[in-house]
């Protein structure tokens, strides 16, 4: 009797909730920003494939800069890497060097495949396939930018990103598709670099050289990031310190202003100002990339469906579906 | 019977749609874990190794801490290709790499002092180093690997003069004896700094 009562009280406080939540994760949205993302990452990824297409067999080796045996032994050895599939196809007469030059153009050709957004599923499934593999195999060499394709070529098997700006769409004659699979995969992809930036500026800010600018100093001066004689800043520490706070503000504020209309504008320029900064000052120029392009494309482009984009269905009341022809609204 | 087939598909997509926010909540529920870097669960339990793989196969396990809690300093390798006549060659293993090409075997030295008190490991990676080298120069009988860290002072140190400069942090000369497996006799320059985490 007590929970029947209970339930009767709470149950139409759950369906305000319901009532806010549903239309944020599932109100129809068109792809447009998903394939803005989808082209943007893997132009990304299709330079940084020119970049170090050069090393190949010394990054993925097993004779590589570090052995194999090393390799396996510093990694999980049930993540796949090339040396699962080597032996049996230098069984069949395939040498080494060949099997890994066939995974990295297996990979740009499919990286070019998602770039057009043609075959897109398939495209992304060995995208991510392949680039986890890749990843794997030269396992010491990884940094953030590589955790960062891996999250997105997975997210790019799951979600509609060949629903725009796609050969598969164009071959259909309609600019991009609207469904409730993008809008969750939009607020998906949303809420993870919400969770990325959070996350990143609170373990920053644990330490003490963010609060006195050494970090932005020793960033600078280290030889690896180096790219200007930036030793000056030693004689304005404040410079360094407004850097680092300011870096702090961004990553930190990003979950809470980057939501409101009226900050999301100056939260994405901060955001890409600060990965455009890292790219230019710290070299890193492929992870400044795809950073910004992530923030770009998630919050910069209105997912907002447009009139004349097809609908795949529209759910009148009571749940009675029709299905709506290109270009007209029921 | 129209009307009652419409509100049969209606129901279908209304479980979609369920099923699928609720893929989507449990994977952002695994990413917040990710990123926050807790350790909720077991990993040696079936459904911890599960998790965990997971957490690899989508990303969904990664952290966010880049240049977190602060810049740490850097290692660079030298290696000195000695032939059979004695001449002395310095080159750098990096050496023609691009930009990216360099920053991805900065990683992969910076193994080196992952684990300072993992002394095989050490020994392990340098004999590795030391074995690219050798394929790279077949006319080689030892080659000598390097490693310096770089002391750099805070702003304020450099202020007063002082200036960044490269420490020898590890040494260790590898002979290549052809008739038997490679010999290495290691010497390590000192004792090793603690490597800040970077």
């Amino acid at each position: 009797m007590e929970a029947r009562l209970l339930l009767q009280r709470v149950e139409p406080f759950v369906k305000r909730i319901g009532a806010s939540i549903a239309p944020f994760f599932l109100a129809p949205a068109s792809a447009r920003p998903l394939g803005v993302l989808r082209i943007l990452v893997s132009a990304v990824l299709l330079l940084q494939a020119v970049f170090v297409a050069p090393l190949i067999f010394e990054l993925y080796g097993k004779s590589g800069i570090t052995q194999d045996a090393l390799t396996r032994y510093l990694s999980d050895p049930l993540l796949p890497r090339i040396g699962w599939f080597l032996p049996l196809l230098e069984g069949w007469g395939v040498p080494e060097r060949q099997v890994i030059l066939g995974t990295c153009l297996a990979y740009a050709v499919c990286l070019l495949s998602l770039f057009f957004g043609w075959r897109t599923r398939v495209a992304a499934f060995f995208c991510w396939l392949l680039h986890w593999i890749l990843m794997t195999s030269g396992y010491c060499t990884n940094y953030g930018v590589d955790t960062f394709a891996h999250i997105v070529l997975f997210y790019f098997m799951w979600m509609p990103v060949g629903g725009a700006y796609s050969v598969e769409q164009w071959l259909r004659g309609n600019p991009s598709t609207t469904s409730f699979e993008a809008r969750v995969s939009l607020r998906v992809l949303q809420i993870h670099l919400c969770f990325v930036y959070l996350a990143g500026g609170v373990e920053k800010a644990l330490g003490p050289q963010w609060w006195n600018g050494e970090v932005i100093w020793r960033a600078l001066m280290l030889p690896v990031y180096a790219q200007f004689d930036m030793s000056w800043i030693a004689g304005v520490p404040w410079v360094a310190k407004v850097a680092a706070w300011g870096t702090l503000l961004t990553e930190i504020g990003y979950s809470f202003f980057i939501w409101p209309r009226k900050t999301r504008p100056l939260w994405i320029t901060l955001t890409v100002s600060l990965h455009v900064g890292i790219a230019v000052f710290l070299g890193l120029g492929v992870f400044g990339l795809i950073m910004s392009v992530l923030t770009l494309a998630v919050f910069g482009v209105s997912a907002e469906p447009r009139r004349e984009e097809a609908r795949d269905r529209v759910t009148l009341f009571g749940g009675c579906t029709v299905q709506v022809p290109g270009g007209t609204v029921a | 019977m129209a009307g009652r087939a419409s509100y049969g598909r209606g129901m279908v997509q209304r479980k979609k749609k369920v099923l699928v926010l609720g893929i989507a909540f449990s994977h952002l529920i695994l990413v917040a874990i990710g990123a926050s870097q807790l350790n909720l669960w077991p990993h040696e339990s079936g459904l911890g190794r599960s998790l965990d793989y997971y957490g690899a196969l989508s990303g969904a396990g990664s952290g966010y801490g880049f240049f977190a809690p602060g810049v740490g300093s850097q290692l660079r390798g030298s290696f000195d290709i000695v032939d059979g006549q004695g001449g002395v060659t310095p080159n750098a293993i990096e050496a023609g790499a691009s930009h990216e090409g360099a920053l991805r075997i900065g990683n992969l030295l910076g193994w080196f002092w992952r684990d300072t008190a993992d002394r095989k490991l050490q020994r392990s990676l340098a004999a590795s180093w030391a074995g690219k080298m050798f394929a790279r120069h077949p006319e080689a009988e030892q080659v000598v690997v390097r490693l310096e860290t770089y002391h750099l002072p805070s702003m304020k140190g450099y202020r007063s003069g002082k200036r960044p400069h490269w420490v020898p942090y590890y040494e260790a000369k590898f002979v290549h004896k052809p008739s038997t497996s490679r010999e290495e006799r290691s010497k390590p320059v000192g004792s090793p700094a603690a490597a800040p985490k970077s």
